[in-house]
């Protein structure tokens, strides 16, 4: 009975997405190849959003006060050592590997769980990574952008880094949903931001979608620059083009129409 | 006991902290003029946004109103339009260019006096800059809130008005080119009107503000 529910789920979704790639007759953006799939799966994500975690993240919002936010999100951030160890280990970044240990074990303790951060105060910043950026910094492009359903934006690239983010995180071997607060936290206090690109952007997709392909781009660049922390050496090269004005004088961008 | 491997790895560990330090010295005495230029213009921006933010006798809304100002005066809004149309800036007729712009700056800006509303108490910091290819600057800067801390970069030109901000790249996440990517799919299917209804319609939309 659940099975042949699944499957009638699975096979509905199937159709959506067909149905969704049969539509399209425009060219592919090569930014986006996989557009007319992601597309319908973004509406679906942003419908959960709005209606089921917006609202229970408001909740959340109403009940705690900023102070516990954040400790929750640092607490959920300290357990998540293992894969910035991994990811940093693989990525030779030594002397950043034995300021994670250091964080983590100043942290747990002093740092009660990891609800407080003294790390940072005594002079051990903290600095994302992750298996994602790990595979970046071995040259393993990212692929097609992809809208994937519940989990948001990412690519093929990513997905498998977030898999195995998600294996490295010993809280999830013992507390099973032990990430439901953690993304209902995360959404909490980033409430305001989200809903201010909602009402900036002119197309929240694709605002959804450069933002997170600059981001990742930056992040797996960055990782190269460990001493620029803070200061970020971001797109080393391929920017130049960004800050150029097209005056239209070289011909080759007469319009074709 | 290390293994030889460890102490090989500790070793180059070692060696990679003392080339580390001796590339932030030495960058830090090689500043070139333009460099400390727009870096003196982005420090005297912060402070003096900061120190209007921080006005506990400054009502919110003249806040906002002072702080608009200044970016009218240090962002440079038509090369932003222009930048962010890129090729498209020329299938805009004058009027439309005029539009566009005007529209931009009023979008921009409603966005900003938005996000001033959840300032607290953070501190910006000035880290290093670089010196890019056709002579532009870019001003990286660390905002330290209560827990987190956001890198925001300001890329400056030099014009015949001094200098001026000409994107706002946050985490890696260029301004430019956020709305360069939306503005392009917008004006190939709905062209040059389009882009500019949506921006205005966007305006109308935005959240009343919250009774004083």
């Amino acid at each position: 009975m659940k099975r042949r529910r699944a499957a009638r789920l699975i096979s509905l979704t199937a159709l959506v997405f067909l149905g969704a790639a049969c539509a399209s007759t425009a060219p592919p953006n090569p930014a986006d190849p996989w557009q007319s799939m992601n597309r319908p799966v973004f509406s679906f994500n942003d419908g959960v959003d709005k209606y089921v975690l917006r609202p229970v993240a408001r909740g959340w919002n109403f009940i705690t006060f900023d102070g516990l936010r954040d400790s929750v999100a640092k607490f959920y951030y300290n357990t998540a050592f293992p894969s910035r160890f991994v990811s940093n280990v693989g990525q030779a970044e030594g002397q950043q590997a034995i300021t994670e240990v250091a964080r983590f074990l100043i942290n747990t303790t002093v740092g009660i769980a990891g609800f407080f951060d003294p790390a940072t105060r005594w002079g051990l910043p903290r600095r994302d990574e992750d298996v994602g950026q790990m595979f970046g910094r071995w040259g393993i492009p990212p692929g097609p952008y992809w809208m994937v359903p519940l989990l948001g934006p990412s690519d093929p690239r990513d997905l498998v880094g977030t898999a195995f983010d998600t294996a490295l995180s010993p809280l999830t071997w013992f507390v099973p949903f032990s990430g439901v607060l953690n993304i209902v936290n995360s959404r909490a206090r980033a409430d305001e931001r989200i809903e201010a690109a909602r009402r900036s952007s002119l197309d929240y997709y694709v605002f959804i979608r450069d933002a997170y392909t600059q981001y990742r781009a930056s992040a797996v660049g960055n990782s190269e620059n460990l001493s620029d922390y803070g200061s970020g050496v971001y797109y080393e090269s391929g920017r130049d083009e960004l800050y150029e004005v097209d005056d239209g004088k070289e011909g080759k961008d007469v319009p074709k129409k | 006991m290390f293994r030889r491997s460890e102490r090989r790895l500790v070793a180059a560990l070692l060696f990679g902290v003392a080339l580390a330090v001796a590339g932030a010295n030495a960058a830090a005495a090689a500043l070139s003029g333009p460099e400390s230029e727009a870096r003196s213009f982005v420090q005297q921006t912060i402070d003096t946004v900061l120190g209007i933010l921080r006005n506990s006798k400054i009502p919110l809304e003249e806040k906002k109103n002072r702080v608009e100002s200044i970016a009218y005066e240090r962002f440079d809004f038509e090369l932003m339009s222009r930048l962010v149309l890129a090729r498209n800036w020329q299938k805009f007729s004058d009027k439309q260019k005029r539009d566009f712009v005007d529209a931009f700056k009023k979008h921009l800006s409603a966005t900003y006096r938005d996000t001033l509303n959840t300032f607290r108490d953070e501190t910006i910091q000035i880290g290093s800059s670089r010196l890019e290819k056709n002579d532009d600057v870019t001003v990286m800067t660390v905002v330290t809130g209560s827990t987190d801390t956001t890198k925001v970069d300001y890329r400056m030109r030099k014009g015949e008005r001094g200098w001026r901000g000409i994107d706002v790249i946050i985490e890696g996440v260029s301004l430019v080119q956020n709305f360069r990517s939306q503005a392009q799919e917008i004006v190939s299917n709905e062209g040059p009107d389009g882009l500019i209804k949506k921006l205005r319609a966007k305006q109308l939309k935005s959240p009343h503000k919250k009774k004083a």
